[in-house]
């Protein structure tokens, strides 16, 4: 029969001083590991929901993005022609050339950003059917207004209704603000690709966007872009092309998630494993007195352990309690392949909650190993010695 | 009088747990030093910048080139020595992945600005030959250390790549491997000629920055202001830097990261301080005894305080020790694992410094309280304990 696992609770609260110290050490180390997943899970977030699967991006062959792409109009009129894009409510072909350019704007907080700027169509919102307008309106053709994402308001100076955002020399005034539910748009400005064209100075597009009349499309698409010399384009995913923009930099974070927390969980382990080792050797008596009960080693031994994993849970859900506040606040980077500013929030989701707890039972029960193998006595007698210490 | 004898045989007494507690304060050490060189490596591409550079690029953004013909009418202000540009290439060498910065420059005032010929001393350290070499060769390109090394290129070498936002195949002819002498210059770079782009493209005409180089650091307000207002009416409105100033963009763009590092720093501190003060109080419950035994004997209250410091000093100090040590010994193994995010990686003797002195105040801290403690329980009841 094993041990009662009250007594193994109990004992945890008998020497509260201990168990408090050594539950804040393994919450330390744990609300780290949140801390960086929630940053990682926060930055793919924003990436990686992004966008349709049967929307296809086309960049010219070699560019990974569509800061390095271009795409001369010539190109882009046979394209935008192409049979396989679907059509609209209203009769019209679902693809546009856009335009893509980072412009340097100055933080609310002081000093200086890139943002993405891109230049669509007025009807931008039926091609990218998971953003909206939450404030304001879309802007109209032909015009030099301009609508924001939703994390820029706050972050860069003008990026409101009514503000204006300065880009090569001209006030664009903000007429509206999109909301993309977290994804890429809502670190964008978007404004009249016609007209920022002309701002630019440029004389082709970055990239073209077209919707899939068949959603699975998309392999025929490539391989009659593959076939086509005078073109030099490559299709991708909508999807699949902002998951790839976020790919190395999310990457970076986990490693730097997981290269912390094993360190730190060395650490944690050390930590645990000596709270449990004095605390054995003050219990040399009690562990005696189980045996001459009758229970087995084995049983005590399993005890112990379970008292290691309680201390290592508990710590989880310190640590996470102790990361908690972080979660929902906007923070930015840049990102490695636009260089652009990317907004996003940390986000501490389920799957970094069962990462962090799975992480600290872990630590608990690896730092009872060495005090529940070293202290389960051969036999009773061993045990009921009192003098004998460590 | 203080047994101080008493120190490294209560440290031997439970061997296993006084190397987990000088394990556990090493551990934190070593990533205080880890994550403190990290900041103050990025800290170094702004700090040890030179103050005769100032850098002028497009009020656009770093994404908008300006045109080349400004050269020769930022080259006729005042107070300006020399003038280069740099391009930002981009581009793909073998796959994606393998990253690094490849710009195209023009080799002699490149040269003039930042080589030998600069009459402050080089920034970008090449002998004399490769120099020469680099500028007289238009497919010539030169590289730093770390990359070299990385994909162990040689002088001679030919290194293609795919163009990105310049389309087209490249090959370049490596004739010079580079050292920096400045920690914000790093040494992951590919430099080759701009004529060579300008060439390949039928004529770009245009580059990302231009560095002008002063005759005296006074001056770049005014030449800044010189040359900013000479283009302000234009469609290149362009916004010139000190180079302090242009490094410190980029740095600010991450976002802020210092606070970041630094609270996960104070984290993984508290952690151990957890540890260590946990430790010292088991330590001390178990001796309450010899507590007592010892204040028979006639040690003051003082002395037994001490005692108790000084044990955490010790474990503290000894993992304080090990920590620093294991992190110089690391230290050329980490930074070619993070040589992609930081552009240079060497643990400052200030960062050693302040983790020895961190790691005392360790103990300090965690001895203190134990200390109180023993210091002042009675002798009766610290005899009266049993067990």
């Amino acid at each position: 029969m094993p041990v009662p696992l009250r007594y193994h609770l109990r004992s945890l609260v008998v020497r509260r001083v201990a168990t408090a110290l050594t539950v804040l050490a393994v919450g330390f180390s744990v609300s780290i590991l949140v801390l960086v997943l929630s940053l990682a899970r926060g930055f793919e977030i924003s990436l990686a929901d992004t966008g349709r699967t049967d929307n296809v991006i086309l960049l010219r062959k070699g560019a990974t993005s569509e800061g390095e792409s271009g795409v001369a109009r010539d190109t882009a009129r046979i394209l935008l022609a192409r049979p396989e894009i679907a059509v609209g409510g209203d009769g019209r072909p679902l693809a546009t050339g856009e335009m893509y350019a980072g412009i340097s704007l100055p933080r609310d907080t002081g000093g200086s950003t890139n943002v993405a700027m891109r230049g669509t169509v007025p009807w931008a919102l039926e091609l990218r059917d998971g953003v909206r307008v939450v404030e304001g309106r879309m802007f109209r053709s032909g015009s030099e207004e301009v609508v924001v994402g939703r994390r820029l308001v706050g972050r860069v100076k003008g990026c409101r209704i009514g503000g204006a955002v300065e880009c090569a020399g001209r006030l664009m005034p903000v007429v509206g603000i999109v909301d993309a539910g977290g994804g890429a748009p809502d670190s964008e400005i978007w404004g009249d690709v016609e007209v920022l064209l002309q701002v630019f100075q440029r004389g082709g597009f970055s990239s073209v966007i077209l919707r899939l009349q068949d959603p699975g499309g998309l392999p025929a698409l490539q391989a009659a872009l593959e076939a086509d010399p005078r073109l030099q384009t490559k299709g991708i995913a909508e999807r699949d092309y902002f998951r790839q923009q976020a790919g190395p930099q999310s990457r970076f974070f986990r490693i730097m998630a997981y290269f912390l927390a094993s360190i730190m969980a060395v650490g944690a382990v050390f930590g645990s494993t000596n709270t449990l080792l004095a605390s054995l050797a003050g219990r040399t008596r009690e562990i005696g007195t189980l045996l001459a009960m009758g229970y087995l080693p084995r049983h005590v031994m399993l005890g112990f352990l379970a008292e290691a994993l309680a201390l290592g849970l508990m710590g989880g859900v310190v640590g996470v309690a102790m990361a908690w506040p972080v979660n929902g606040v906007a923070t930015g980077t840049v990102n490695w392949l636009s260089w652009t500013e990317q907004a996003f929030s940390f986000a501490i989701t389920g799957d970094v909650i069962f990462q962090a707890v799975f992480f600290a039972g872990v630590v608990g029960v690896v730092g009872g190993l060495v005090p529940a193998v070293d202290n389960s006595p051969p036999s009773e007698t061993a045990g009921s010695y009192p003098q004998k210490t460590e | 009088m203080t047994p101080w004898m008493l120190i490294p045989a209560h440290v031997r007494r439970s061997p296993l747990r006084s190397f987990l507690t000088v394990g556990s304060v090493a551990i934190a050490i070593f990533l205080f030093c880890l994550l403190r060189t990290v900041v103050t490596g990025i800290e170094a591409t702004v700090s040890k910048t030179s103050s005769t550079r100032v850098i002028t690029s497009s009020a656009v953004s770093l994404f908008v080139n300006l045109p080349v013909s400004m050269w020769d009418k930022i080259r006729a202000v005042d107070g300006v020595r020399a003038v280069t540009h740099w391009t930002w290439f981009g581009g793909v060498y073998v796959d994606p992945k393998e990253f690094f910065a490849r710009f195209s420059v023009d080799p002699p005032s490149f040269r003039e600005v930042y080589g030998d010929r600069h009459p402050g001393g080089a920034i970008y350290l090449l002998a004399e030959e490769e120099w020469t070499a680099f500028e007289r060769e238009r497919t010539a390109c030169i590289a730093g250390a770390d990359i070299a090394e990385k994909y162990g290129w040689k002088v001679g070498d030919r290194i293609p790549m795919q163009g990105t936002i310049y389309p087209g195949d490249y090959e370049f002819t490596l004739r010079g491997i580079y050292r920096t002498s400045n920690a914000s210059f790093d040494q992951q770079t590919l430099f080759f000629h701009w004529k060579y782009l300008d060439e390949m493209q039928g004529g770009i005409g245009s580059v990302s920055t231009f560095t002008s180089d002063l005759e005296s650091p006074e001056l770049a307000p005014l030449v800044a202001g010189s040359v900013d207002s000479q283009f302000s009416s234009s469609a290149n409105r362009c916004i010139t830097l000190t180079e302090q100033a242009f490094q410190a963009q980029f740095v600010a763009m991450w976002g802020n990261y210092t606070l970041f590092l630094s609270f996960i720093g104070g984290a993984v501190l508290v952690a151990a301080f957890m540890v260590t003060l946990n430790t010292l109080l088991l330590n001390a419950r178990e001796r309450v005894t010899e507590v007592g035994v010892l204040k028979t004997l006639g040690f003051p209250d003082a002395s037994i305080g001490l005692l108790n410091l000084a044990e955490g000093v010790a474990l503290c100090g000894l993992g304080g020790l090990c920590g620093v040590g294991f992190s110089l010994a690391v230290e050329p193994a980490l930074f070619s694992v993070l040589k992609a995010f930081v552009p240079t990686f060497s643990i400052l003797p200030e960062t050693s410094a302040a983790a020895l002195c961190i790691a005392t105040a360790l103990g300090l801290l965690s001895g203190a309280i134990p200390g109180v403690m023993a210091a002042r329980i009675p002798v009766v009841r610290a005899l009266r304990r049993v067990g």
